[in-house]
């Protein structure tokens, strides 16, 4: 069942990836939110990917979010491509929310229903080092 | 000795005086990734700043918050420009893809590459897919009025094993991604080392720019090098539109 499930985590130490808008600005940057919702429509071209996603709530009517990636060129290097997310998959993500309190997020982690992830920013997030070395 | 002879002597003791100097610099060359973690010979760069630099902490994986300017004195101007900002124009088609200044770039959480030689640097950044000349021929940068770029105008020099970067002709952009923008007056002087193991390069950038703001504002950047190449950026200013054909 997609449910909202807002759970917190502190992040510490996260990597801000700086790019063309400030992220310190428009997302909170020191703890995630995890919510589950499914697939709408998926943009991957940079400055950022888009994803778009609905999410069912506990009485029962659907929000639509919205999370954005950090730049795409980075991501290809782990893995990402433009057909990593389709309409209709399900997914639980985890991202730093944005601090208007709309219901967009910055993407953090990715997990599928058959339990593969796909890694975005901060938590967990291989360092740029370790891209193809 | 003949003068012919001499001529010849000279000739091949300053080819191989060329040859040393050339073998004498450090190879800066390659694929070059930021780093999030400073590195263990991080200090004998910072240590080389003017004492009254400003060192900023938001190189690489790392941003102020809004109205945070890492201990810089913002000009009026600069203040002004700060309260007119409304960062809810960044996500706008219109903002996104505004190139940011080499000031910014080369501190920014992505790879550069760097192909080197005697009289000529060029440094590929895939951040917006930004080309940087260094000129090591000894040439000066053009006069004041010559036309600016996010690039600028750049000259090199090695001092030792460092090499020295001064660049000018700066077309304005954001100067720590918080709401205010550099002027076309700034002037930026690089300064890079690489590490004793070949894997690890240090730069610090110095800015000067008195009608943003006061005294020098530094920074340090740290890459680690990698195995890889510079892919294409194209930034796509429609990016955020979902219905919009790729």
């Amino acid at each position: 069942m997609r449910k909202l499930l807002f759970s917190i985590g502190l992040v510490l130490g996260a990597p801000a990836a700086l790019a063309h808008h400030s992220f310190a600005v428009h997302f909170v940057d020191d703890r995630t939110i995890e919510v589950n919702g499914t697939v709408s429509a998926f943009r991957f071209s940079n400055p950022h990917g888009v994803l778009s996603f609905d999410v069912k709530k506990d009485d029962g009517t659907v929000e639509q979010w919205r999370a954005e990636t950090n730049s795409p060129s980075v991501l290809r290097r782990r893995g990402w491509t433009k057909d990593s997310l389709k309409a209709g998959d399900s997914i639980r993500i985890v991202g730093f929310p944005s601090r208007d309190g709309t219901p967009y997020m910055r993407i953090s982690k990715i997990t599928f229903a058959d339990g593969h992830e796909l890694i975005g920013q901060g938590l967990a997030a291989p360092s740029p080092d370790s891209d193809k070395e | 000795m003949k003068l012919h002879t001499l001529s010849v002597a000279i000739s091949t003791l300053l080819l191989s005086a060329s040859v040393y100097a050339a073998d004498a610099v450090p190879s800066l060359e390659g694929f070059w990734n930021q780093s999030f973690a400073p590195g263990t010979e991080a200090d004998i760069l910072r240590s080389k700043l003017p004492a009254d630099a400003i060192l900023i902490n938001d190189a690489g994986g790392l941003e102020l918050g809004e109205g945070d300017f890492g201990g810089l004195e913002l000009s009026d101007s600069a203040k002004a420009e700060v309260a007119a900002y409304d960062f809810k124009d960044e996500l706008s088609r219109e903002f996104a893809c505004n190139v940011p200044s080499v000031v910014l770039n080369m501190q920014a959480p992505f790879p550069f590459e760097i192909l080197q030689d005697q009289k000529l640097i060029v440094m590929r950044l895939e951040y917006f897919d930004m080309v940087r000349i260094i000129f090591m021929d000894g040439r000066p940068h053009p006069p004041a009025d010559a036309p600016h770029s996010k690039a600028g105008h750049s000259v090199g020099h090695w001092e030792g094993d460092e090499l020295v970067v001064d660049t000018t002709h700066l077309a304005s952009g954001s100067f720590m991604n918080n709401g205010f923008s550099h002027s076309e007056d700034l002037h930026l002087i690089e300064r890079f080392r690489l590490s004793t193991d070949g894997n690890t390069l240090y730069a610090t950038q110095l800015s000067e720019d008195p009608s943003v703001f006061a005294g020098k504002a530094a920074r340090l950047v740290t890459w680690r090098k990698g195995n890889d190449y510079i892919w294409p950026y194209e930034c796509d200013p429609s990016f955020g539109d979902l219905d919009a054909t790729e």
